[in-house]
């Protein structure tokens, strides 16, 4: 708990002192688009991932709420697991479902450009009504424009499967080696409305 | 003055609550077509694993004709009950009934066999049927959008 006061400290400092230059509190809903192959599929041609945004900034904490429409061969990939229990393997479901992301960070505006850096638990909701169980963990980076009531800005998730695996790429990004934050980052182009 | 200043959230609230009664209707809508995945299992005896040349031909057609014809070179290693498993995909389908006409060309010793297949298949739920109605509900796809259909050739 004593490490967590100073970071604490500092963030509500920040948060309380930064000039409005750097800021907005705001609305926003949008739009985005993923390359389909991120979804694992091999097909080229393949048609983007479609996501739908809420965010809201006040100051410079900035909170948003993504849902990424994912087709049924990644829900499956990503919801079949080898019981260790039995060692069995134990077969998701083959379902569109969508990966949803609450996100809580940090969003800097310098007009007309803005940058963001969010962390947050994902929650999966399959079609038919269900939710699935295992919560996974992500992270996102944002930069982009900002002109008055629209913006377009790109982004770059990075999903890990639990709070420890991201622990673990942050040690290891803190001794030099990004790759475990960088590698396999979904990147989103994102269409925003301003309210 | 407040009014104008709450509208944007009301607007974002309307919109939130119908988002979240109808995301299945949403998912609907984005992924509205329907996949067919073959899966063929043909006895290990019949082709050896180490030689790529075998493989399978799957024609589907509907009550029209033709629709679309895969080969599966694809495949697994030899399974616990002695089969080798060949792949082919159909994606982007519309709702319809098709049938499955399955060809397995083997490359065994040297030569190629005769090609010989089923035009037969298990559905997800394991009854043997030789049409599928897309989309097809099963215990493995409440949506019935996506379904495996199983070919066994020995």
């Amino acid at each position: 708990m004593k490490k967590l006061l100073i970071p604490l400290a500092v963030a509500l400092l920040l948060v309380l002192a930064v000039p409005a230059a750097f800021a907005e509190t705001e609305w926003e809903l949008g739009v985005g688009l993923t390359p389909g192959w991120i979804g694992g599929n091999t097909d080229p041609n393949a048609d983007p991932l479609l996501n739908f945004h809420v965010g809201y900034s006040w100051n410079i904490v900035y909170l948003s709420w993504d849902a990424y429409a994912m087709p049924d061969y990644w829900t499956y990939a990503n919801t079949t697991y080898v019981d260790p229990g039995t060692g069995y393997e134990v077969f998701g479901y083959l379902v569109p479902s969508f990966l949803n992301l609450f996100d809580v960070g940090i969003k800097i505006v310098l007009k007309p450009f803005i940058g963001y850096a969010e962390v947050g638990p994902n929650f999966l909701y399959l079609r038919g009504g269900q939710s699935y169980g295992k919560v996974g963990v992500n992270i996102r980076l944002g930069a982009g424009v900002k002109f008055g009531w629209w913006g377009i800005n790109l982004s770059g998730t990075q999903v890990f499967a639990s709070w420890n695996d991201m622990r673990g790429a942050f040690h290891e990004a803190g001794n030099g080696d990004w790759s475990y934050i960088t590698q396999g980052m979904a990147p989103t182009l994102n269409f925003t409305l301003y309210f | 003055m407040k009014t104008r200043k709450l509208l944007p959230l009301i607007i974002l609230t309307v919109a939130a609550v119908l988002a979240l009664s109808s995301c299945d209707a949403i998912l609907d809508a984005i992924f509205a077509s329907n996949q067919i995945t073959v899966d063929v299992a043909v006895f290990g005896t019949l082709q050896q694993p180490s030689n790529p040349g075998s493989y399978v031909s799957v024609v589907l057609s509907n009550t029209s004709g033709y629709v679309a014809s895969e080969n599966g070179y694809s495949r697994s290693s030899i399974d616990g009950f002695g089969y080798v498993h060949f792949y082919v995909t159909f994606p982007k389908l519309e709702d319809d009934t098709y049938f499955l006409s399955v060809l397995y060309h083997g490359y065994l010793g040297g030569i190629w066999a005769s090609p010989f297949g089923s035009t037969y298949f298990y559905d997800p739920d394991g009854y043997l049927t030789n049409n599928c109605t897309m989309p097809f509900p099963s215990s493995y796809d409440s949506t019935g959008r996506s379904a495996t259909f199983n070919v066994e050739i020995y």
